[in-house]
């Protein structure tokens, strides 16, 4: 739209054909001038780099934050004893990890990884503080009654009932993922879309970074429409008795 | 009165506590006091009570006179600051699966289906999930919802939820059934017809059950004897000589509403002039 109103240069602005051509030659489909580059034929493989390194970070979150979240949710003293922490740590942009984590985990997919679960990590937990504390006072005192025990109680009362407010912050965790996992492989590793776009944006080819882009935001649209699949039979009697029943 | 009714050691040797049948509720001066913000509340103030085993017991009394907290107190989910709370002769420390609580609001887990929910309350007794659901759906069916056992809470009637709620209290098998205000948010109709489902549950069973209301009405219409409470404690207790089913037309019956009314009244008067 820019480049075809002339407001900026259509070599700045790619028209949709120039993108679609460079993402046919990522896809190795495409030949012609876009048979040779660096990327060419690559776009399976980045997005199955980018990908794993983006479920393993999230599932590590998911489970690290929900465990932590819940605890701090249900016990005032691990309250007051993480949420200093939390408070202080939250506020630091994920982002600006990269460097420590390159100088002590080194390139590669650990320190990716690592920094994707880290991007996920605050999101999830404070989602689940709440959502577990907000549990109705009522349903606990059902499960006592029933006899069961705390951990009883976690599994069987308030971690399904907190699941509407854990499952906002698991969607919430997946998009910060997939921020974390392109933006550190642009500095931290040699492979995936974040990569692949920091370096056709140093070759000055643009329609690649178009292209990286528009299929970040595609792989990211499908991994969330997977997890609300996953969570929907779950969150049934909740979405039944939501303001948009 | 000679004969000695607490205290009779087992002779047999059967069961748990000849002295003490296993569903009888004792409260021995009994206090809790609680903060709301920067103001002490006196919930239950001395309260003493002996409740027998099989008898259905109502406490009546204005809003605010601790019947729910005195009901919290035997169900465990409180502790008491002051005296002794036993069921059965043994001293109640916290919930337990022999004192079955249905609440006010259903409170039932809404992202299961009714017949889930009852089975939820055989999960401590370590029986298959077969058998769970089986008793579950017979339990289900005693209380008249035999065809909605696959609905979920939010697909059902109040009046059914607490149905649920009374079913899933039920099957658990308890020694003491407690059960605060459970009718108080259902129109006149549904109310008279889950009053008659507990008379007859109970009458069937003859669970010790300790029943609080807001309404006389209700309270002689379902129970062998009435506390009344003002001020934190049991001011007096009234027995109801009608056989069920009982028709709160009757003369005698309404003689004895308006006795417990002035009695309740009483109660408020004397609180108001002790508290100014």
């Amino acid at each position: 739209m820019l480049g075809v109103l002339k407001i900026y240069p259509p070599a700045l602005v790619p028209p949709p054909l120039a993108v679609l051509k460079a993402l046919g030659g990522w896809a190795g489909v495409v030949g012609g001038p876009q048979a040779h580059l660096f990327y060419t034929g690559n776009l399976v493989s980045d997005m199955t780099a980018t990908l794993i390194r983006v479920l393993a970070g999230f599932l590590i979150a998911s489970v690290v934050g929900v465990a932590l979240g819940t605890v701090i949710g249900i016990s005032r003293t691990f309250e007051e004893l993480l949420s200093p922490a939390f408070r202080i740590i939250a506020p630091v942009p994920p982002i600006t990890f990269i460097p420590i984590s390159i100088v002590l985990l080194g390139l590669g997919d650990t320190t990716n990884i690592l920094l994707t679960c880290f991007g996920a990590l605050f999101p999830i937990v404070a989602a689940t503080v709440t959502a577990v504390s907000g549990v109705h006072r009522d349903l606990l005192r059902a499960g006592r009654m029933m006899g069961r025990s705390q951990f009883g109680l976690v599994r069987s009362v308030i971690l399904p009932a907190a699941l509407p407010g854990i499952t906002g912050s698991l969607r919430i965790g997946l998009g910060l993922a997939w921020m974390m996992a392109v933006t550190s492989e642009m500095l931290a590793v040699r492979s995936g879309l974040g990569y692949t776009l920091w370096n056709a944006y140093n070759y000055l080819d643009y329609p690649a970074v178009y292209a990286a882009m528009l299929v970040t935001g595609v792989c990211g649209l499908a991994t969330d429409a997977l997890l609300r699949l996953a969570t929907r039979r779950a969150l049934r009697w909740h979405v039944d008795t939501g303001v948009r029943s | 009165m000679s004969v000695p009714v607490v205290g009779v050691p087992a002779t047999t040797g059967q069961g748990d506590g000849a002295s003490h049948p296993s569903g009888t509720i004792e409260l021995a001066d009994v206090h809790k006091r609680y903060t709301q913000g920067t103001r002490v509340v006196e919930a239950v103030r001395g309260c003493s009570l002996s409740i027998p085993a099989g008898e259905f017991f109502t406490l009546v009394g204005p809003s605010g006179t601790g019947k729910t907290t005195l009901l919290g107190l035997v169900a465990g989910f409180e502790t008491p600051d002051r005296g002794v709370v036993t069921v059965g002769g043994v001293s109640v420390t916290r919930p337990g699966p022999d004192r079955a609580v249905v609440f006010q609001s259903p409170t039932l887990f809404p992202w299961q289906s009714a017949l889930d929910n009852v089975a939820q309350g055989l999960r401590c007794k370590g029986l298959g999930r077969a058998e769970r659901r089986r008793r579950a759906g017979d339990q289900l069916a005693e209380v008249g919802l035999g065809e909605a056992s696959s609905r979920h809470p939010h697909q059902m009637s109040g009046g059914m939820q607490q149905r649920v709620g009374i079913a899933r209290a039920l099957v658990m098998e308890p020694t003491v059934l407690l059960m605060d205000e459970p009718f108080a948010a259902l129109d006149a109709y549904v109310r008279q017809e889950a009053q008659s489902l507990i008379v007859k549950l109970w009458s069937r069973r003859r669970v010790t059950t300790l029943f609080v209301t807001h309404s006389i009405e209700e309270a002689l219409l379902v129970s062998t004897r009435v506390g009344v409470m003002a001020g934190g404690t049991v001011t007096e207790i009234i027995d109801v000589p009608f056989e069920h089913p009982r028709d709160p037309t009757a003369t005698s019956f309404n003689e004895l509403r308006r006795f417990i009314g002035s009695r309740i009244e009483a109660g408020v008067k004397a609180e108001r002039s002790g508290a100014a």
